[in-house]
């Protein structure tokens, strides 16, 4: 029995140690994550106070113009966006941890958000960024934790894969991003996206019950802001106007009664045509940023006007 | 709870120490925690079951006992067909209840008749076809006087409960398995490490292939009117190694988790894939199952040593019911009766045991006779997990029609690399093993080498494929 017990450790050790090994060891940036390395930089490196930390899912960083925010609020804006496969706490609590005083943090969920009831999730998006940071696995809930490790090997498997096909120099298109966060490298390109003929309520395979846990995250990190002397705020993402669903206003309505989280705007605000859209119902045009910006501006300067 | 899940990962050091180290020498209390978590394991699914396999403990527990003490050959009888009638009536209800509607209903139709019955929705508790037949066999083998009844309870019910192969098998004789719980059971290394070994390999199977294989099966069979005839023709070989990889992967899991607490299950699985015929393959596939009908239906009935008609009837009988145990759908009951057509002509040639050893069996590569007869007895065998992977009768009929349709205007789908290398990795390992139960490496580096890869292997394959049930739980 001892010497099966042994044996049976020593191959758990041994496994351990050849995951933690290719952990450490593997090439990261082949596994398109500059991007993500990038916005970390922003918020962690930047030495100002008194930012403006935009974040959200991909609808931030594929439909803002941040370099024109910053001319008009005079003052730094960084677009730290990530992508719905990323999970909201987890970006919600390392963001607002790098806030520094007076500092505002807007937050832009998309739609989907609001259903997401799932609060162990561990996608491949967020796996991802856990190798290419892993001091960020601090942020992860219990079960999250236990999910990514035994990911471990498939994501070893992946990365490995990844290096060998850049050592025979296969190149691949990476998404780009200008100083401030904002994805650069659509806006010279042809849109593609078709419109889909449902909405985008009735697209989510969930139940629409509205997400507790997702309200809990948005508190705490309005909490945590607020300890660091910063503001949080929270607005609606822009949308495809086939894609966008009335029902959306009630539910919305009702997530946040009786929540003191400060929201700006209006929903139909950022309800744009289908000519604006560009490769997905949250991403925008050239032309649809701009024009998304300027409503997001004056909503802004409205808030800060009353405060 | 699954085999291939988080909650199995450490449920089963859990009772393996507590068995093992805070038990050990003490069978009676052994026995406890094996009922305890055999009921753990499968309340994990759904407890409110637990009180139908409780029930059928009891009865058969009781009738048992009631028959050994019965004085008359008539009293006797009467308690065999009250245990024949609870077990089958539970399956015939949970199991059959909306077919047997359905199929009326259809049939009134059919003659005019509009009949206004309508189902129930009813839950098919896990395991149960599997349970119900391994306690008949117990009750059965107690009135034909082979085994003397159990008169502990516990025993009895842990033999009934087994956790390892409680849902999907191998159906155990209660001649084999119950008295192994008398016995004082002794840790043995070299048994836990053939544990160890069994258990790997069956996760490969079913992780690695059958999982993988699932991916596409699902897609290609649930829309099989749109794919072009080789798309067709993968998702049917596709489906074999499925099944094979799903089913044959949970017994050796189940024989491999029995041996790390010192039982030994019966083999369920002979490689049945390397059979020259369709009687070899009926002799290696789900062997606990034919062995179980060939002992309690086909014998009884005359077996071979009856006239030729009634020998034919036998066969199409066993084929016929085997397919039904699996389902209630007509498609599983067509599935058998092609079997038995298959196996029909080998029958009245008297070829029906002319290969019972094993293939190629002193030299390293088969012949190219040999070659012949698996890859036929392979072809008809997949044809036949046509129907029992189709919705119903017409769809499997058009999945066949289909293959034969050579038209370039349909689409083309699964032609993936890895999976069809790693059926060929499945097929190598399998033929240069096909005498053992699993890979076993003498090289004690190899070795170490092999248990690492196919680790990483399973866990890379098990977050790839999303977790997906066993088939056979469903029957």
């Amino acid at each position: 029995m001892k010497q099966f017990i042994k044996k049976i450790i020593i191959f758990g050790i041994a496994f351990s140690a050849i995951n933690a090994l290719i952990f450490v060891s593997l090439q990261r940036e082949s596994f398109g994550l500059m991007i993500e390395n990038k916005k970390n930089e922003l918020i962690e490196n930047s030495g100002n106070s008194n930012r403006m930390v935009i974040s959200g899912g991909s609808n931030v960083g594929y439909s803002l113009d941040s370099e024109l925010m910053s001319e008009k609020l005079n003052m730094e804006v960084f677009n730290v966006s990530f992508s719905i496969s990323h999970d909201y706490e987890l970006v919600l609590n390392y963001i607002a941890s790098n806030l520094k005083k007076g500092d505002t943090f807007l937050y832009i969920p998309e739609y989907d958000n609001y259903y997401i009831n799932n609060e162990n999730m561990m996608s491949h998006a967020l796996c991802m960024t856990i190798y290419n940071k892993p001091s960020l696995f601090t942020h992860l809930s219990w079960t999250q934790k236990i999910n990514f490790l035994t990911k471990v090997p498939k994501m070893n498997i992946l990365l490995g894969y990844k290096n060998v096909k850049q050592l025979i120099a296969f190149k691949e298109n990476k998404a780009e991003i200008n100083k401030r966060g904002d994805y650069i490298s659509p806006l010279n390109q042809q849109k593609t996206w078709k419109k889909s003929a449902i909405t985008r309520y009735e697209k989510y395979t969930y139940d629409h019950k509205l997400s507790n846990h997702f309200k809990k995250a948005l508190q705490n990190a309005q909490k945590i802001a607020e300890s660091k002397g910063a503001s949080f705020y929270i607005t609606y993402p822009s949308i495809a106007a086939s894609q966008y669903d009335v029902r959306f206003v009630e539910d919305v309505k009702e997530f946040y009664k009786n929540s003191d989280l400060k929201l700006i705007g209006k929903q139909e605000t950022y309800i744009f045509s289908d000519d604006l859209v560009f490769d997905h119902p949250y991403h925008l045009t050239k032309e649809g940023r701009k024009q998304r910006t300027e409503f997001l501006l004056k909503d802004i300067q409205k808030e800060l006007i009353q405060k | 709870m699954l085999f291939n899940s988080i909650a199995f990962l450490i449920f089963l050091p859990i009772v393996f120490s507590c068995y093992w180290f805070l038990l050990q020498k003490k069978i009676k209390y052994q026995n406890i925690l094996i009922l305890v978590a055999s009921y753990v394991f499968y309340g994990f699914w759904d407890w409110r079951f637990l009180s139908l396999i409780i029930f059928s403990t009891i009865i058969d527990y009781s009738v048992a006992k009631a028959m050994h003490a019965a004085t008359t050959q008539s009293k006797r009888k009467y308690f065999l067909y009250l245990s024949l009638a609870v077990n089958l009536g539970l399956l015939a209800f949970f199991k059959y209840f909306n077919f047997f509607i359905e199929s009326l209903v259809d049939l009134s139709q059919s003659i005019g008749f509009q009949a206004n019955i309508t189902t129930l929705n009813i839950i098919l508790p896990v395991g149960i076809s599997f349970y119900t037949f391994q306690t008949l066999s117990y009750t059965i083998d107690i009135y034909r006087k082979k085994i003397e009844p159990e008169t502990d309870i516990i025993k009895f019910s842990a033999f009934v409960a087994f956790f390892p192969q409680l849902v999907a098998g191998p159906i155990e004789r209660a001649s084999n398995l119950l008295p192994q719980f008398s016995k004082q059971r002794t840790f043995s290394y070299k048994n836990a490490v053939s544990g160890i070994q069994l258990i790997l390999w069956g996760l490969f199977k079913k992780v690695v292939i059958a999982d993988s294989c699932a991916t596409y099966v699902n897609v290609i069979f649930e829309n099989s009117e749109i794919y072009n005839s080789s798309t067709l023709i993968l998702g049917a070989l596709f489906f074999a190694f499925q099944i094979y990889g799903d089913f044959s992967g949970y017994s050796d899991i189940a024989i491999g988790v029995a041996r790390l607490f010192g039982f030994d299950l019966m083999t369920n699985f002979k490689k049945p894939y390397f059979s020259r015929d369709i009687a070899e393959f009926w002799r290696r596939w789900h062997i606990s199952l034919s062995t179980w009908f060939r002992d309690y239906v086909y014998i009884p009935l005359g077996g071979s040593k009856v006239n030729l008609g009634k020998k034919i009837r036998n066969v199409f009988i066993i084929f016929l019911v085997s397919g039904f145990w699996h389902g209630a759908n007509w498609t599983f009951i067509f599935w058998g009766l092609l079997n038995a057509l298959f196996f029909i002509p080998l029958l009245l040639l008297n070829k029906n045991r002319s290969n019972t050893n094993t293939v190629a069996e002193n030299s390293i590569l088969p012949s190219l006779y040999e070659i012949y007869q698996l890859g036929s007895t392979f072809i008809i065998v997949t044809i036949a997990w046509i129907f029992f992977r189709a919705e119903s009768l017409t769809a499997a009929f058009v999945y066949i029609q289909n293959i034969f349709n050579w038209t370039t205007s349909k689409t083309m789908y699964g032609w993936n690399l890895e999976i069809i290398l790693l059926i060929t990795l499945l097929i190598i390992v399998e033929w240069f093993t096909r005498t053992k139960e699993a890979p076993q490496l003498q090289n004690p580096y190899f070795r170490w080498i092999y248990y690492l890869v196919i680790t990483q292997l399973i866990l890379f394959y098990s977050v790839k494929n999303s977790v997906v049930d066993f088939i056979y739980f469903q029957f």
